[in-house]
């Protein structure tokens, strides 16, 4: 079994050993069963009165059953015995905090306590954004140890994303077979708050990051990105059965904002290569030369991601969003895809400052290496970001 | 494995109606009780009354004069009803908060929980909040699978008694033990 469930098992039973019951309380309890046992049995007679009293005072006593709902609610009560602290301090806890644990097994809980599927999933894309915005704060205001906190709180935000999009799935199943109003809305929750997600990480200034916080934060936003754009074609299925419950004006709105999304990473990356070209203009050693190379690939990806837009808008002048949305789903992804590989080359061979001709010429290998697969990949394959 | 002193404490309390047997009933598992219980409810103060509760339903049911087998199941067992019992009705009164209240010091970012002793406490939490969190999968396991895994790994109960428990035969029991983990595998391997 997993190493994890066994350590946390044994470190757990360990500590439980260490637990005993408060002195004063045993000994107080002791003497005051006694006495309650002691009234109940005065003489055999008022014994067997007391039995059949008994029985039926306390008839669940005389059927030692197993309550179905016991076992739901052990587990339940081992989460809540996860002893939730006063709600508001563990509320402002960062990732990595002590009380951010206690915070995530009240989520939990409470996404345990709810029944309804589509409730489930709006408060797993509420709490998504949290993780959002934590790891924004973690980002952008002074923390300890921010370093291993930024990568913890990306890690978790994927982890979310991952288990939205499964989700997702299953709404999606749920709209196509009964056309579900609930699922419905649950798609209209998702879509709107991971656009949100998208925004939140790309508002975040990443200067001051690492090149593996940068990459994972790049990983994140794609992965939202992804996430949005198919709660998107939920809707737009949705939209082709029941006009009403998703109505067309709707959408062209939604479908417009994530197309301003994509456009505006499009814009970004476009304007980054052509800052750190010109950076890299007056420098000019072997390793600058590739790094233009694949810089100019990853330009190629979005000016391609950029038509692709344009042909989203046409299509959705033609009234026809079910091809829009997989243009939609095109562009994004190769655009995602290019943000990524702008960070991963930008993680192989520091392109702005680089001192000429120092480490940046070992790292030319590597680079080149880089670019033919991704070549190949472009053209066969639509490789999410996640 | 029942333990040759319990069977002669339930006989005297049985045929003797006598509470100084009963006294020493509790005295030998009042502990045992206490740390199944505390595990499984918010509070102290919960883990405190469901256990004198569980005592007193234990008396209650043996001068029933039932066919009891062992005393060491029959607690358990009642333990974990009055559990359920207990956030039964914890569910119909919504308004009754299930968190735990911590005294947090003001000058200071540690918690001390209000537990016996301080430090362990506080150990035990942190311990109960990565179980937790690790166990999370447990929800989709079938219920048989459950129940073994918990009295098992987090209650530590030897086979034997787990199959008085559950009321199944302790062979049956140790392969739905072997069963469950490989179900748990799978789970987490998604």
């Amino acid at each position: 079994m997993q190493h994890d469930i066994h350590r946390s098992l044994r470190m757990l039973r360990d500590r439980e050993r260490g637990i005993n019951p408060d002195p004063a309380w045993v000994s107080a309890t002791r003497s005051r069963l006694l006495m309650q046992v002691r009234n109940t049995i005065a003489t055999p007679e008022v014994a067997a009165k007391n039995r059949r009293f008994i029985a039926m005072a306390y008839p669940s006593l005389l059927r030692v059953v197993r309550a179905p709902a016991l076992v739901v609610l052990s587990v339940i009560a081992v989460v809540f015995g996860g002893s939730l602290a006063s709600v508001r301090a563990a509320d402002q806890s960062l990732p990595g905090d002590a009380l951010f644990m206690l915070k995530l097994v009240t989520e939990q809980t409470r996404i345990a306590f709810e029944k309804s599927k589509v409730g489930k999933v709006k408060l797993k894309v509420e709490f998504t954004k949290r993780r959002a915005n934590e790891l924004k704060t973690i980002v952008t205001t002074p923390v300890s140890n921010k370093e291993e906190r930024v990568n913890k709180a990306a890690d978790i935000l994927k982890q979310d994303l991952h288990t939205l999009k499964e989700q997702l799935k299953d709404v999606k199943d749920d709209v196509t077979a009964k056309n579900d109003d609930a699922a419905v809305e649950a798609a209209k929750v998702v879509e709107k708050e991971t656009v949100e997600v998208v925004k939140t990480l790309k508002e975040t200034s990443k200067d001051e990051l690492t090149s593996d916080a940068k990459m994972k934060m790049a990983d994140a936003e794609a992965q939202a990105a992804d996430v949005g754009i198919q709660a998107v074609e939920v809707l737009v299925t949705a939209n082709a059965a029941d006009g009403q419950k998703v109505t067309s004006e709707e959408l062209a709105i939604t479908i417009s904002q994530h197309v301003q999304v994509v456009q505006t990473t499009v814009d970004s990356i476009l304007q980054d290569s052509a800052s750190s070209s010109l950076a890299m203009f007056a420098s000019s050693t072997e390793s600058t030369t590739s790094t233009l190379m694949n810089a100019s690939t990853t330009d190629a990806m979005a000016k391609d991601a950029a038509v692709t837009l344009q042909q989203v808008q046409v299509l959705m002048g033609e009234s026809n969003p079910t091809e829009a949305i997989t243009k939609l789903k095109e562009a994004s992804t190769k655009t995602f895809l290019a943000q990524t590989e702008v960070q991963k080359t930008a993680a192989a061979s520091p392109v702005d400052g680089a001192a000429p001709g120092g480490n940046a010429s070992s790292t030319p290998q590597v680079v080149n290496s880089a670019l033919e697969p991704e070549e190949e990949d472009i053209a066969t394959t639509t490789k999410s970001g996640g | 494995m029942n333990h040759p002193i319990d069977r002669y404490l339930l006989f005297r309390i049985r045929r003797q109606y006598d509470p100084e047997a009963f006294a020493q009933l509790y005295d030998r598992y009042v502990t045992a009780m206490y740390r199944f219980i505390l595990l499984k409810v918010p509070s102290k103060e919960d883990a405190e009354d469901i256990t004198s509760e569980v005592f007193l339903k234990c008396w209650n049911y043996v001068q029933e004069h039932r066919e009891i087998k062992e005393i060491r199941a029959l607690l358990y067992t009642i333990a974990r009803n009055a559990i359920a019992d207990w956030y039964r009705s914890r569910a119909q009164h919504p308004d009754r908060s299930l968190a735990v209240t911590f005294y947090v010091d003001e000058t200071s970012t540690d918690i001390e929980a209000d537990f016996a002793d301080g430090g362990k406490g506080k150990l035990l939490v942190e311990a109960r909040a990565e179980l937790s969190l690790v166990m999370g999968r447990l929800e989709r396991l079938k219920e048989d699978y459950r129940d073994v895994l918990m009295l098992r790994l987090v209650d530590g109960l030897p086979f034997s008694l787990i199959a008085k428990i559950l009321d199944k035969a302790p062979g049956a029991v140790r392969v739905l033990y072997h069963r469950a983990k490989k179900a748990l595998d799978m789970l987490n391997q998604e």
